[in-house]
């Protein structure tokens, strides 16, 4: 069975996105695969490059790197909410003239069209919010 | 069935038992985990006798709530959240 995953919470601003992964991680361990990650609103926080954990924290988004490279998943960042948020790759910086980017590799900046491919096309649908 | 998963008490709990049906699935995680423990949650589970009760077993023990969960309520893992999710016909995420 395919699942796809919305993820609407920023790493450690509300339980959102660890609920996210952990529920991933067990979609992948499980029968089941998943369709795509869509990181949505705050949720494009999961894709930052920049952001350091404490040292005793979970490192949030290096964990969902490490899941996506490791089972070759597909996870969407909105670009509409990635740019408002300043989650940026390198082609988005350059067509915005910005001096650096930001996007973990292993996400993909794309629109809201792949949402709604990933409701058509996922047998489940879970969403984890704020 | 739909497996409703809820991840705050107020407003979220209510607006979603104001629309679940008995043969449904309900699964408390994050905040709401709250409502699967203590004796005020026992008063207001006792209007849904019946009803299919989850709640996300780490989500209780972070916050202490282990011991006091409620015996209408199942604690279930991260792989039995995945297997609910399959085995429904849809899942609606209340939040």
């Amino acid at each position: 069975m395919k699942f796809s995953i919305i993820v609407n919470g920023a790493p450690w601003s509300s339980p959102a996105a660890f609920s996210a992964l952990k529920f991933a991680e067990a979609v992948v361990e499980s029968d089941h695969e998943i369709y795509r990650l869509f990181f949505f609103q705050d949720g494009v926080h999961n894709g930052s490059a920049f952001a350091v954990a404490p040292q005793d924290e979970v490192d949030i988004p290096k964990r969902w790197q490490a899941l996506i490279s490791k089972h070759k998943l597909d996870a969407v960042v909105c670009a509409a909410s990635a740019l408002k948020h300043g989650l940026l790759d390198a082609g988005e910086a350059a067509r915005y003239d910005k001096d650096g980017h930001n996007l973990l590799p292993g996400f993909d900046i794309s629109g809201l069209g792949q949402l709604v491919d990933a409701l058509n096309q996922a047998d489940r649908v879970v969403t984890f919010v704020n | 069935m739909i497996l409703h998963t809820v991840n705050k008490i107020a407003p979220c709990l209510d607006r979603c038992m104001a629309l679940a049906s008995p043969e449904d699935t309900i699964l408390l995680i994050e905040e709401a985990a709250y409502a699967a423990a203590g004796n005020d949650s026992a008063r207001h589970w006792q209007k849904f006798p019946g009803y299919n009760l989850c709640v996300l077993e780490d989500d209780l023990a972070v916050r202490g709530l282990s011991a006091t969960m409620l015996p209408e309520f199942s604690a279930v893992s991260w792989l039995d959240f995945v297997a609910l999710a399959a085995s429904a016909d849809k899942v609606i995420s209340w939040g």
